[in-house]
């Protein structure tokens, strides 16, 4: 057997078929694509993953001592309102629940075992390290790495927790998008139907809902950046509630009780994702996608100076 | 112009690799979707096409995974030139092709579809030239072994 033979049998199998690439598709997919990953981008480990078990962090105070956070802590009984659905009575403590101590959130995020430092302060900035330990000097040099999508984000989460949903929903829907952007305005959950424009999917239909799908995506970022104010994570849970497409059922996770929210059809085209939160205190434990590896959150609050001093 | 220009390449590569077209017009989709997804990295790379290829490859991975086998029995009237001064079928070839690791598999392709010198392989699959020299030497081992066993 030749190599030239070889090469000559390969180019009469696959011949002269002519091909020419969707590119209206390539475009629409790519800023899909591209908006999904800055949704989700926070240094230099972003990604989907396989939900993991977490733990729900406890705070470390200066002096070392670990104590649960306010925030972190359960509701306690709340049998009044037992008879609620769960997303429901979550959000209904949250709403009251005092923002705890500290004026940054810091995240130990694991990607299937690669884990990174993110440290998300309350006026908006982020500061991003591999190590725990790298995150001082990242906060003394004031590498500031916050970005405004974030900041809209989480102001959009706030404002959700306040009870203007329609003008949350705008807010947060538009976090990450241009000056000049026309934004989408389907109703929450509301249905429409747009044909493939794969070769393979010629003749198919497909449910869509753009602006569901970037308020989830936009909400992913809120949830994410403001993890350790239970406001920010009462306004995030609002938002989804109202997409009929977001599935809530509960779990267990590491011996803890969870939420699982899971956005499929018409969020989300193809792939569904799925958030797991605690169930107590909605702070976020995973994010996965379809059977991908996934991305686990260690919350906790922090004060900057204490990192600073590398005393957290 | 740099999609137009790649696209149908990549159309081959990714049929050889995954043994179907309509499969194939979906890795290459995805796989342009990608690159214009991370247009400012294939800008900056040492080789745009490569990086482009190498998506290719991680898609058709990613694919393979999960995938059907290939169905190759609409193919199998159609003769192609001998390897060995024979005959041989190209649907016998292409299941041949697609017994190969996905690696040696893409070697394969990038060498002797595409032309690629070893050192552009090398830089599409992200790994050695030694790398590729012995992908190469075990895919072209595997595939004479497997195409031999029709003719005893």
């Amino acid at each position: 057997m030749s190599n030239d033979n070889l090469s000559t049998a390969l180019k009469n199998i696959v011949g002269d078929r002519p091909y020419t690439p969707d590119f209206d598709q390539i475009e629409d997919r790519g800023r899909k694509l591209r908006h999904r990953r800055t949704a989700w981008r926070a240094g230099a480990a972003g990604g989907f993953a396989v939900a993991a078990i977490a733990a729900v962090a406890v705070a470390t105070s200066s002096t070392g001592v670990q104590t649960p956070p306010r925030d972190i802590a359960a509701p306690g009984s709340a049998t009044s309102v037992a008879a609620q659905p769960p997303l429901v009575q979550l959000v209904g403590y949250l709403t009251t629940a005092e923002k705890p101590a500290g004026d940054a959130t810091l995240v130990l995020r694991d990607t299937d075992g690669i884990k990174v430092y993110d440290l998300w302060a309350d006026n908006g900035d982020y500061y991003f390290a591999k190590t725990r330990a790298g995150l001082p000097a990242q906060v003394k040099g004031g590498k500031n790495r916050g970005e405004e999508g974030y900041r809209k984000a989480v102001a959009a989460a706030r404002l959700a927790a306040k009870g203007d949903l329609t003008a949350a929903r705008k807010q947060m829907i538009g976090a990450w998008a241009p000056k000049g952007t026309v934004l989408p305005t389907d109703a929450p959950g509301a249905v429409t139907l747009v044909p493939g424009k794969l070769p393979a999917d010629k003749g198919k239909k497909y449910k869509s809902n753009l602006a569901d799908n970037w308020v989830w995506n936009n909400s992913m970022d809120a949830l994410k950046a403001g993890a350790g104010d239970p406001a920010v994570r009462a306004g995030v849970l609002r938002l989804l509630n109202q997409m009929s497409e977001v599935k809530v059922t509960d779990g267990t996770a590491g011996g803890q009780a969870v939420l699982h929210l899971t956005a499929g059809e018409p969020a989300m085209s193809g792939t569904p994702q799925t958030l797991t939160i605690d169930a107590k205190t909605g702070v976020p434990i995973s994010l996965a996608e379809g059977d991908q590896v996934g991305v686990t959150y260690t919350v906790s609050r922090v004060s900057l100076d204490d990192v600073a001093k590398g005393s957290f | 112009m740099f999609v137009q220009g790649i696209a149908a390449s990549l159309h081959r590569t990714a049929f050889l690799l995954c043994g179907d077209w309509y499969l194939a017009d979906d890795l290459v989709q995805e796989a342009l979707a990608k690159a214009y997804s991370h247009w400012r990295k294939v800008q900056r790379a040492d080789n745009p096409s490569a990086y482009v290829r190498r998506i290719l490859i991680n898609e058709a991975r990613r694919h393979w995974r999960r995938a059907r086998p290939a169905d190759f029995t609409d193919m199998s009237e159609m003769a192609t030139p001998d390897l060995s001064d024979g005959v041989v079928k190209r649907a016998d070839l292409l299941r041949a092709l697609q017994e190969l690791p996905l690696r040696q598999r893409a070697t394969v392709v990038l060498r002797f579809l595409e032309g690629l010198s070893e050192r552009e392989t090398a830089a599409a699959l992200k790994c050695s030239e030694g790398t590729v020299k012995s992908q190469t030497s075990r895919a072209l081992i595997k595939l004479k072994s497997v195409l031999n066993q029709g003719e005893h």
